[in-house]
């Protein structure tokens, strides 16, 4: 088992280190590195004197170390937009995208699964069918488009919900929490839904479609055969059977959440990090591009990680390895 | 028998007949393409005939609204477009890029497939990977990445002209792996038959052979996965022209004119934003259902 | 009577997009207490989904289209699925071909053995655990004991069937329907796992509906046999009357066709053509075209089976010459 954890660490690495790598290029070859470091006004003198100094004459594998040096303790340069630090902006804004995102993930998966398992259970029921086809429209909806019918809805028409903003927000040390706050919930409410709302019907489908699958081997069969109870059936055996190649997929998928949020944080005009990501490509602010970049792809390869360990974990034939067969 | 015939009598035609979802998904679907391929000769308006704009014309609401006005059937924006004809040139530009998109994808994919499982080995194993790790990175992030730096690595005046090819690229990029996954399997069965030894045996060379037989195989499945894949590209491309990294503005998709209407909503002209949504719901939606009724009659898996 | 299970001319019909195809047409045959009654045929002949028919289990669109089941006395092909579900396992067993996939391969052995015994029988947690140990040990398992913790994929075929067959037995039902139950194993195992089925079911008198398209294994293990063609029972015996004397010109053509120590033959038989599909089955008697013994009649009217010597035979050539013994 633990070959297994090496190995993958080591392909986490490796595609850390190309995404360094992509990161780095832009630096160097999109725009020009001097003004990227130190900002746009600076004299032609400062220019030369800088390039030797910072060692921009260097080859480029050189320069390649320092700037993983430099990227894997979080130190991106400044930001071309804003003239500030690009870490301390990124940290500024992760909570907001982090809890918008958590938020969003429970609501797909709380909503999501039950709902796939429902509709593979009744085949032939109207509700199912209903919630069918509500599924079919969701995966039709751009997730902008939910955005701006549901601020239409319930802030322009209703005026219940507020349509942009976190609200009040509670600072705990470096963090700062919507949590904690009614105002911080209101603001949440929309942006979470319209953000939930495609990986729910993923994930509902998602259930759906290998619970059917599980519903045909020949063990639910058995299982049937042998008289035991149909929640047994349906909920002991399927349902756990179901479970986990779809634990396996919706993890990788909610990764994916916390991109997204780049779509929902520019609708509901929410400060988290996507929003400065969006500001970042309009304004081709290269050192945030590439923070980003760095720090999307941290968190999928954590993400990853995790999920095939659970993989690990759940499904006893990978935990006892293979060819073990005992006895005739 | 005609071949027209043949394929009226065959199982996927009788399918199609018998589901009443799929036939209207294709009218629907069909009624789109004409509308929006054939703007410059059905459209109302012009919107882009800067002439023909009257600014007194501005911000009219739909016609069954008490403002409206017939000739203007849907409404029109703050310039005085008339936007039933924006909403058709538009969707000619969100399907034109959606289908070129899908097109390059699937030629990518299909490539990189048959190479992968054909050579197997080490290029199998790099191509594979590459799949892999694209796969779990969104679409999105991939296309704004791209676009971002084309926009940066390209000089300002020529912008517009790679906006095209640079969007189409970008989303096509996104989804070449699912391809390659299908077809790269059916390349590796078919590399282990038979007849593939046996002609390598002969001499004969077995590439060609085998692609004739793998490619009907796959045919099926990537054109499900197309149909599928066509409405995500179509999304994605509305996605980044409403985030103001996708078309230039001088060709505005639905995307485009979603975002354009955004900032009316408080004002209370709804229409300028909701009709060129609905029009990408209707559409997408109808290439959804359409792919997945595909997927069920085209599944081998037959009672 | 004596009869466990009573199969009176069953019909399973399978609706579909070329219209209705029969799969099941009119059997009958009957089954008694501690018996072993073989049912043979070609691959869809209908030998499973009689089985599958008889447990309550046919996939859908299938459905019973007529006749009746009885298990003991009681119809049960009217039944509703909740109260079939209190019969199975309970009155009725059923073993499938593929001990790999029969088993959940989340759950342990013990898991699922404790479980059915616990849906059955009013045993507390630890009184299952020691009589599912008890089976486990019944069907050959070396230590038991421990192996009850063990999951699916640590067994080895055979080892695999012998827990399908404990998990079958688990509750002692009268009736086991046996699906190919060797077919997916090597043949070296296959005689331990009929061995093991014969035994148990002799001790407990547990009557088993064997199906297979193995002839060897109905002559070692069976006390009658039916044979079924295109979804109809075309002869029915002892298994010596069947295998020695067939009446049928169908099973003559499958007896002839396996190979035997015991006679030396030139050629080893060989029916011409292959066994009709559901959506074109000939009239009259399903195997005329095949048949080389075909008269005018088969042709028209599809015969009933007819006593004829010591079986009974589907066939017009029993009525020709039933006047002679």
């Amino acid at each position: 088992m633990f070959a297994f954890i090496i190995r993958r660490l080591i392909q986490a690495t490796g595609v850390m280190l190309v995404v360094g790598l992509i990161a780095f290029m832009l630096f160097q070859y999109v725009g020009d590195p001097v003004s990227i470091m130190l900002g746009q006004d600076i004299t032609d003198e400062d220019r030369i004197r800088l390039t030797n100094q910072l060692g921009l004459d260097q080859p480029a594998v050189v320069q390649f170390y320092h700037f993983l040096v430099n990227a894997s303790q979080g130190d991106f340069g400044i930001s071309l937009r804003q003239g500030q630090k690009v870490s301390t902006m990124l940290l500024e804004r992760l909570p907001a995208t982090l809890e918008l995102s958590f938020t969003a993930a429970v609501i797909a998966l709380v909503i999501g699964i039950p709902l796939g398992v429902f509709t593979a259970l009744n085949r032939k029921g109207f509700s199912a069918n209903f919630v069918l086809a509500f599924s079919l429209v969701g995966v039709s909806l751009p997730t902008f488009l939910i955005g701006i019918l549901l601020i239409l809805v319930f802030s322009v028409q209703l005026g219940w919900l507020p349509s942009y903003g976190r609200g009040d927000v509670v600072r705990l040390g470096w963090w700062s929490t919507g949590f904690l706050t009614a105002s911080g919930w209101k603001h949440l409410i929309l942006p979470a839904i319209t953000l939930s709302l495609f990986q729910l019907t993923l994930v509902l489908r998602l259930v759906r479609s290998e619970m059917l699958e599980v519903l045909r081997t020949d063990y639910i069969k058995f299982a049937r055969a042998r008289g035991l109870t149909r929640r047994v059936v349906h909920f002991g055996h399927a349902l756990k059977n179901t479970l986990v190649p779809v634990m396996t997929i919706t993890g990788l998928q909610l990764g994916g959440i916390i991109a997204f949020a780049i779509v929902t944080e520019t609708v509901f005009q929410w400060p988290g990090m996507g929003l400065l990501f969006i500001q970042a490509v309009q304004f081709v602010d290269i050192p945030v591009m590439a923070a980003y970049l760095c720090l999307i792809a941290l968190i999928f390869v954590v993400i990853n990680l995790i999920v095939d360990l659970l993989y690990f974990l759940v499904d006893p034939r990978l935990r006892a390895g293979i060819g073990k067969a005992g006895g005739h | 028998m005609s071949g027209w015939q043949r394929f009226w009598d065959s199982d996927v035609a009788w399918s199609w007949r018998h589901s009443p979802v799929a036939v209207l998904a294709t009218v629907v679907l069909v009624v789109l393409v004409v509308g929006s391929f054939g703007a410059s000769v059905i459209a109302p308006h012009n919107p882009f005939d800067l002439a023909t704009l009257n600014l007194l014309d501005a911000l009219k609401p739909p016609v069954w609204e008490p403002d409206g006005d017939p000739t203007y059937f849907l409404g029109t924006d703050s310039q005085g477009r008339d936007l039933l004809s924006a909403i058709m040139y538009g969707m000619q530009v969100s399907l034109m890029i959606g289908l070129a998109s899908v097109f390059l994808s699937v030629f990518l994919g299909v490539a990189l497939g048959l190479l992968a499982g054909y050579l197997g080995g080490r290029t199998d194993a790099y191509i594979m990977r590459v799949a892999d790790v694209q796969l779990s990175f969104p679409a999105i992030l991939i296309a704004l990445l791209i676009d971002g730096v084309a926009r940066a690595v390209v000089p300002n005046d020529l912008h517009e002209v790679i906006a095209f090819p640079v969007l189409v690229f970008a989303i096509s990029l996104a989804g070449w792996p699912q391809y390659a996954r299908t077809v790269r399997g059916s390349t590796m069965v078919e590399k282990n038959r038979e007849y593939v030894q046996a002609a390598r045996v002969i001499g004969i060379s077995s590439p060609v052979i085998m692609f004739r037989h793998v490619l009907p195989n796959v045919l099926g499945p990537v054109l499900v996965l197309a149909t599928v894949h066509l409405a995500t590209a179509i999304i994605t491309e509305a996605t980044l022209s409403f985030l103001g990294v996708g078309v230039p503005p001088t060709s505005p998709s639905l995307g485009t004119l979603i975002r354009i209407g955004n900032d009316f909503l408080f004002s209370g002209e709804w229409w300028i934003t909701i009709f060129p949504g609905m029009a990408l719901v209707l559409l997408v939606l109808s290439v959804n259902l359409l792919g997945d009724w595909m997927r069920d009659a085209l599944n081998p898996r037959l009672n | 009577m004596g009869h466990v299970l009573e199969i009176r001319q069953l019909s399973v019909e399978f609706p579909s997009r070329r219209g209705v195809l029969k799969a099941l047409d009119e059997v009958s045959f009957s089954i008694k207490a501690g018996e072993v009654v073989g049912v043979v045929g070609e691959s869809g002949a209908g030998k499973s989904l009689t089985g599958a028919a008889i447990i309550g289990l046919l996939e859908p669109p299938g459905r019973v289209s007529g006749g009746e089941i009885w298990l003991e006395g009681q119809r049960i092909d009217q039944l509703p699925d909740d109260q079939m579900r209190l019969l199975r396992g309970r009155k009725i067993g059923a073993i499938f071909q593929d001990p790999l996939t029969s088993l959940n391969p989340l759950y342990t052995v013990g898991q699922q053995l404790i479980e059915t015994i616990t849906t059955h029988l009013s045993l507390s947690n630890s009184q299952a655990k020691t009589r599912a140990i008890e089976l486990l040990e019944a069907t050959g398992i070396p230590a038991a004991r421990e192996r009850i913790d063990h999951y699916p994929h640590q067994f080895s075929g055979g080892m695999r069937q012998r827990v399908v067959i404990a998990l079958a037995l688990a509750a002692e039902p009268k009736l086991i329907v046996a699906d190919e139950p060797t077919t997916a194993l090597d043949v070296s195992i296959q005689a331990q796992i009929i061995e093991l089925l014969k035994r148990l079911c002799r001790e407990h008198g547990t009557a088993v509906m064997l199906i297979t398209h193995d002839m060897g294994v109905i002559a070692e293990t069976a006390n009658r046999v039916v044979v079924m063609y295109a979804g109809r029972v075309v002869e029915v015996g002892t298994v010596r009357d069947v295998i020695e004397r067939p009446q049928h010109p169908y099973t003559a053509g499958l007896m002839g066709s396996i190979p035997t120590i015991k006679r030396v033959v030139e050629r080893l038989v060989q029916i011409d053509g292959s066994m009709p599909r559901l959506n074109a089955i000939p009239s009259g008697c399903a195997f005329h075209p095949r048949c080389e013994h075909v008269m005018p009649i088969c042709r028209r009217e599809r015969p009933e089976l007819m006593a004829r010597g010591a079986t009974q035979a589907a066939c017009w050539l029993t009525a020709k010459e039933g006047t002679d013994g």
